[in-house]
């Protein structure tokens, strides 16, 4: 196999259809192949188009993906990158996300096959998000933009066609989530006070980076009225105590995102990230009596009997075990509406940057582009 | 109308296929049975419904029961061996 037109003709490769819109899309739904959605026909030259972006060898795994462990070549995430409607430009992106969430820390067989409505969240920082146009302001994590909407659609579309994620299948989520069909978001890096969340982690101010959490839908959370960074806090700290969640029951690693007023004024108050963590791992609790008698008994005495077993029922339940727990990040337009996402509980956040093939951080997308054409054994199976 | 020919977005696991056509050979002597709970709240009440009705119809010479530590990762590798090299069949239960 030299190129992507003699792929095509492998087995399981390639499918023959009428060359019509409609017929192509009755074909692929019916197949299970889709979101539900409509989706780009996966030609020869789109799938060409979208590996000019892929600085890899096409046919070479860069992941195996749970819950099927069937291995994910370019090839066959640029199939699913075209339907999703990317720019060959995203490529690089999805790669960098599918590699993070297939580490296994982050515990991805468990996230596609729960009942649990929990979907991967794809968090892009530095240059090439700004790069991509991907959205950090104003309804970021709703409808509008094209990169975030094709981004996200392609990596769940790649979680349903390569991992098997395949709604009562391999994917046997109660309810699901709308977060299920797209999922990504950028920093809001320039109304960021402090630093962004791939330099907290660890990489350079320049470096581009994709982190990949394991968590429910946004809640919002409203607060017109306080002044101060205790006051906003407090709001938070409220919404991330809940019955229902999972966190209480893991190491959990909740995601809190401020929206650029509230980090403002709690920037103003003095407050670094690790106070606001901090502020957050002592108030996000709830007293015992507000769990059913069964969970009280079989999760919490039970379960962690060395911090419960005698435990009156005014003790307060952590739901996050340590303050650096907590991922804070800043996403949003004008308004006073963070918000907190509980997550699936046995998950940790992966940080991965965007690197070309020999380990650089990439600067710009378009490295990508021209370190491929200077390659000639990209097409080599 | 013309043909055209598209990109299959699906990747079948070699693995996979490979397990679901493997087979055991069960002894005359009789079985070992293995049992793997989830840890979710009624799993071993479930397994321990299925043995008892594998018991009555089948001569089970040892019983390995292992338990997941938490019901939302895989079971730890030395568990899996242990029961793989000691039972000629697993059940694992998930059950609320």
């Amino acid at each position: 196999m030299t190129t992507v037109a003699e792929w095509l003709s492998e087995p399981g490769a390639g499918l023959e259809v009428e060359d019509d819109f409609d017929e192509i899309n009755t074909q692929y739904l019916a197949r299970g192949w889709t979101d539900g959605l409509p989706v780009v026909p996966p030609t020869r030259r789109r799938i060409e188009d979208m590996l000019g972006y892929c600085d890899r060898p096409w046919n070479a795994p860069v992941a195996t993906i749970a819950p099927n462990d069937s291995p994910a070549t370019p090839l066959r995430i640029a199939v699913n990158a075209v339907m999703a409607g990317c720019r060959p430009e995203y490529f690089p992106v999805i790669v960098t996300a599918i590699e993070a969430m297939c580490e296994p820390a982050f515990n991805l067989n468990a996230i596609q096959s729960t009942t649990h409505l929990c979907a991967p969240l794809v968090i892009v920082n530095g240059p090439i998000a700004k790069e991509l146009g991907i959205n950090s302001g104003y309804n970021a994590f709703g409808p509008g933009k094209h990169a975030n909407a094709t981004i996200g659609r392609a990596i769940r579309l790649a979680l349903i066609n390569i991992g098997g994620a395949v709604p009562e299948v391999g994917d046997m989520a109660t309810l699901g989530s709308p977060a299920k069909y797209s999922y990504c978001v950028a920093e809001n890096e320039s109304a960021n006070p402090w630093q962004p969340l791939q330099v907290e982690r660890g990489h350079p101010a320049w470096s581009s980076a994709v982190t990949v959490m394991g968590l429910e839908c946004p809640h919002n959370v409203h607060d017109r009225e306080s002044s101060d960074a205790e006051g906003i806090l407090t709001t938070i700290a409220g919404t991330m105590a809940n019955t229902g969640a999972n966190d209480m029951y893991y190491a959990a690693h909740p995601l809190v995102v401020l929206c650029p007023e509230h980090a403002t004024t709690i920037a103003h108050s003095g407050w670094n990230k690790a106070r606001i963590k901090q502020f957050l791992f002592e108030r996000a609790r709830l007293p015992m009596y507000l769990f059913s008698k069964e969970n009280i008994e079989r999760r919490f005495r039970t379960g962690f009997s060395g911090r419960y077993a005698t435990a009156g029922m005014d003790a307060p339940v952590l739901m996050v075990q340590r303050p650096e727990h907590i991922v804070v990040i800043v996403v949003g337009g004008a308004g006073k509406h963070s918000a907190c996402f509980p997550t699936f509980g046995e998950t940790v956040p992966i940080t991965r940057t965007i690197n070309t093939r020999d380990g650089k951080l990439a600067r710009s997308i378009h490295e990508f582009r021209s370190s491929a054409r200077g390659q000639d054994d990209l097409h080599i199976g | 109308m013309a043909k055209i020919l598209l990109g299959v977005p699906v990747e079948v696991s070699e693995r996979k296929s490979a397990a679901a056509t493997t087979t055991r050979i069960v002894s005359r002597q009789g079985l070992r049975l293995g049992l793997l709970d989830n840890s979710k709240g009624n799993a071993d009440a479930l397994l321990a419904l299925l043995a008892m009705g594998i018991k009555r119809d089948v001569n089970v010479v040892s019983t390995t029961e292992r338990r997941k530590p938490s019901v939302s990762a895989a079971a730890p590798a030395d568990v899996l061996e242990e029961l793989a090299a000691q039972s000629d069949l697993v059940i694992t239960a998930i059950a609320d």
